[in-house]
């Protein structure tokens, strides 16, 4: 289905798509990681992950306010674990009046197919309009950042929960963070507390919102950091940094001049579980490997018959 | 949906839908099914397109030939979108947000590539759910659009650039699949074969698809200038050709009431239909016979379905 997300936002088609994320086959694998949704990243459609079931559901509602208004027009993704949030339960509080919600995203007229006002929709354009035409999807996409960054402030206003493209903990006397995104960051934010009770100066960091890409929050939430460790869910094979997300840090970061070190950790692939534990450990390796752990680009958690020590 | 009535030209509309100056190679029939397409449709329709030769000549940006509304979104999947049009004019008009009586007319316009290989599982996703679509293919018997590549539509031993006709491959090895029979088989309320070379039956099956309840299908055999190797004059003679060799059947079948449309008393050997184009140059007399018996086993098969001969023998 790779082709149609690229005509969806090729269109600008405001449509809002929830994501279970999923590895990729070969092998044949139904169980987590964001292969699927890193795979799809260059297909302009903003993408939302989210880390607990409630926030699913309030950035589907977040996701149609954005998608639709007439300065973005592009679809959305609302990106979460498969299998350890799409099959397992979480308590969540629904909104009881539908057409509240419903308020919250205003019915907008746009160019339909309607045989009274005829267009023609997904022509074929040559190497003289092309460029332009995709040119509009850039400049909509550096847009819809302010506008997700409104709608954030909007839905914590109407549903009470409040939401942030960098989320942070415990960082502000950290010297090390963390950062993942999606379910697991609920077991970082507990490691974290291990980790603190044993002295450590730590922080966890939590993408939610990965395109746009939210260059000056997350260059705030690092700033006063020496190090911080990006946790991977999904694998660039060949790539300089493995890491999807630990990439496109590494060229932020270099990018805004912030001189820290990045560290990169791919971790649960295909299903297998990252618990506290992991995180500990993930840690605790790279204190050891010290410089040697940026060195390496990329360092595989957990995968049977590789060390690094 | 009542069905317009066309027993000659003069009941065609004069309005004309399809604009001129499109990119269609000379002498190309798809735009001639096209035109003859939306005088029987009326303004009053929504175009699914399937990637192919009418999609990219027809709509090069900032220009377009269509003066009813059009969407193209991939190769595979026009009659999904035809599905989702279907269901998005029920929900709008459930919310009042249309008005039911306007009746939109949902018409997919696919190649043989678009529908015989690439597009056949949203074809039948389509077929299967009933919702109520017009599926027109017009039928070049290749994929004419990037350059005369074999399609499962492509007869026995036709050269393609990707069959050759020579000491190692002999055109195409297959025989055309079946698709309108394929087709028939999800027992939608209407389905038909036409030929561009019979305008009047083609313009009434195109009528009556529309007026059913349901999905329909027609399958129109479109000569092509380009990829089958003629002189563009030939178009139309070539499809009359087609019917009076029984290399095509003008058939039609309404709720499982089979009929052929287009009788031929006297049939005529595939050689002359065969010998005006390119494609099938430089077949020997032996595989030119083996295409014979192809059709005579059809032309068999199709006269046992209607119990009468429908199709007579061979005489020329």
């Amino acid at each position: 289905m790779h082709e149609v997300l690229h005509i969806a936002s090729g269109m600008r088609l405001p449509l809002v798509m929830s994501v279970a994320t999923r590895a990729i086959s070969a092998p044949i694998n139904i169980w987590c990681d964001y292969s699927d949704l890193m795979n799809v990243r260059d297909s302009s459609w903003i993408t939302f992950i989210a880390s607990t079931a409630q926030e699913v559901y309030d950035t589907i509602i977040e996701a149609y306010m954005v998608a639709e208004d007439p300065r973005v027009l592009l679809p959305v993704i609302v990106a979460y674990d498969g299998f350890w949030m799409s099959h397992t339960y979480e308590p969540l509080y629904v909104v009881d009046d539908r057409s509240y919600v419903r308020s919250l995203v205003p019915r907008r007229d746009r160019v339909k197919l309607d045989p009274l006002k005829p267009v023609t929709m997904g022509s074929i354009v040559g190497p003289d309009w092309f460029y332009e035409i995709k040119y509009q999807q850039v400049e909509a996409m550096k847009e819809a950042y302010d506008i997700i960054r409104d709608r954030d402030r909007d839905v914590g206003k109407a549903l009470g929960r409040w939401y942030e493209p960098v989320e942070t903990y415990n960082i502000d006397d950290a010297e090390i963070a963390i950062l993942t995104y999606g379910g697991i960051y609920g077991s970082l934010l507990e490691s974290v507390d291990k980790l603190r009770a044993k002295g450590y100066r730590v922080g966890a960091i939590r993408l939610r919102l990965w395109r746009p890409f939210p260059v000056n929050e997350l260059y705030k939430a690092v700033k006063g950091l020496s190090t911080l460790i990006v946790v991977d869910r999904a694998i660039s094979y060949g790539a300089s940094v493995a890491g999807p997300v630990a990439l496109e840090v590494i060229a932020t970061l270099h990018r805004m001049g912030a001189g820290l070190d990045v560290v990169n950790y791919v971790a649960g692939i295909g299903g297998r579980p990252i618990t506290e534990r992991d995180f500990e450990g993930m840690f605790e390796l790279t204190l050891k490997l010290s410089r040697k752990a940026r060195e390496l680009g990329t360092l595989y958690w957990g995968v049977r018959g590789v060390s690094y020590e | 949906m009542s069905e317009l009535r066309i027993r000659g030209v003069r009941d065609l509309p004069r309005e004309e839908l399809f604009a001129p100056g499109h990119g269609l190679c000379a002498g190309c029939t798809a735009g001639t099914v096209v035109r003859h397409l939306l005088k029987v449709t009326g303004r009053n329709t929504v175009i699914v397109n399937a990637t192919g030769c009418v999609e990219v000549s027809t709509t090069m940006y900032p220009y377009t030939s269509w003066r009813v509304p059009w969407i193209h979104v991939a190769f595979e999947n026009a009659a999904a979108v035809a599905s989702g049009i279907d269901a998005a004019f029920r929900v709008l008009a459930r919310k009042g947000l249309v008005d039911p009586s306007r009746e939109i007319k949902i018409v997919v316009l696919a190649g043989d590539g678009g529908t015989y290989d690439i597009g056949l599982q949203s074809l039948s996703g389509m077929l299967e759910r009933g919702h109520k679509v017009m599926y027109v293919l017009y039928d070049n018997e290749a994929y004419m659009n990037t350059g005369i590549q074999r399609s499962g539509s492509t007869p026995l031993h036709s050269w393609t650039t990707t069959t050759p006709i020579g000491k190692v491959l002999r055109g195409k090895l297959q025989v055309k699949k079946p698709i309108t029979d394929i087709v028939a088989a999800h027992r939608i309320p209407y389905v038909a074969t036409a030929n561009i070379a019979y305008p009047i039956d083609m313009d009434q099956k195109l009528a009556r698809g529309l007026a059913v309840d349901g999905p329909s299908f027609i399958h129109i055999l479109q000569p092509c200038p380009t990829g089958w190797r003629f002189d563009p004059r030939y178009g139309i003679k070539i499809g009359k050709l087609a019917i009076e060799t029984a290399m095509w059947v003008n058939w039609e079948m309404m709720e499982g009431d089979f009929r052929v449309t287009t009788r031929v008393p006297r049939r005529k050997h595939v050689k002359h239909y065969l010998t005006l184009q390119g494609r099938f140059k430089g077949l020997t007399e032996e595989e030119i016979e083996e295409i014979q018996r192809h059709v005579d086993m059809e032309v068999e098969r199709i006269n046992r379905i209607v119990g009468e001969e429908v199709i007579g023998p061979l005489v020329e």
